[in-house]
């Protein structure tokens, strides 16, 4: 497993679980409310859980990054051609779920949505691109790509 | 000039028209007084159908001028689309990034909504002048 194949899965694992924890706690309450939800109330909300959810993953991410390079000190870093081509493909596929993201944002305010929805909309489209990425490059590391 | 180089020149060409017209007569009214609190949606739509219309036609009529080579892709199209692909990309996360916060500091929906019209036109032409320096410059 190469450097960049550790640090992918990293990638993957804090992702998911990091927001999967904000949007079970953000969306979880709108629904479990039952329409009753304040939108008003709920953007501050998620604004400060989102905040730390940045800084969850940024800890996450420094830390493994360094356990990693540790484990493997010689490949650190060092990126060949076949990381670049993976890479690619995984940008290339995120680019395109995150776009979507942002079509389906525009639409949301277009419709005049509370911007509670229209933020989570957003970050919803942004690691669900990121996810798309690392799945990708993820699968593509195990099972070979062309060129 | 494959098929592929074509079309990009195409798309660069009408989304930079049609969206160029848009945001300066959308926007253009707006500087310096207050944003309208919803959206001209007809006009939006309007621009989008008008981008759609004309990259079809346009490309009927490139597949005709040569029809040998039309929806053709060697390696080197797929590497170079791969490549502008990624470029567009890293520039629609920064943008939709930017969008977020402008939502989360509670904006008018007028600006987040253009904000994100403008993050997919600007990752397109991105995409699309990568693609063009490539076919011309080489991989």
């Amino acid at each position: 497993m190469s450097f960049y194949e550790k640090s992918n899965a990293l990638m993957l694992a804090a992702i998911t679980l990091v927001y999967g924890v904000y949007f079970a706690m953000v969306l979880g309450v709108p629904l479990l409310s039952g329409g009753g939800f304040n939108t008003e109330i709920g953007l501050p909300m998620s604004n400060g859980l989102m905040i730390v959810t940045v800084i969850a993953l940024i800890a996450i991410s420094v830390a493994g990054h360094i356990l990693i390079a540790i484990f493997n000190r010689k490949d650190a870093g060092s990126q060949d051609e076949r990381d670049k081509l993976i890479e690619m493909r995984g940008d290339q596929r995120g680019g395109f779920v995150m776009a979507f993201g942002a079509v389906c944002a525009m639409g949301l305010a277009m419709l005049a949505m509370p911007h509670f929805w229209i933020v989570n909309m957003i970050l919803g489209g942004l690691v669900l691109g990121e996810i798309v990425k690392a799945v990708s490059k993820l699968i593509d590391y195990r099972r070979g790509v062309l060129a | 000039m494959s098929f592929r180089e074509k079309s990009t020149w195409v798309l660069l060409a009408v989304t930079l028209v049609v969206y160029g017209w848009y945001f300066v007569t959308t926007l253009g009214g707006v500087v310096g007084a207050d944003a309208p609190a919803v959206l001209d949606n007809v006009r939006l739509f309007g621009a989008i159908v008008t981008l759609v219309v004309l990259t079809i036609i346009a490309h009927i009529v490139i597949a005709i001028l040569s029809p040998k080579d039309a929806d053709q892709s060697d390696e080197r199209d797929r590497f170079i689309e791969l490549r502008g692909d990624q470029r567009g990309a890293i520039l629609m996360g920064i943008a939709l990034f930017s969008t977020m916060g402008l939502a989360m500091a509670g904006a008018s929906v007028f600006w987040i909504a253009h904000a994100a019209l403008a993050g997919l036109v600007v990752s397109e032409v991105v995409k699309a002048v990568s693609k063009l320096i490539d076919y011309r410059g080489g991989v």
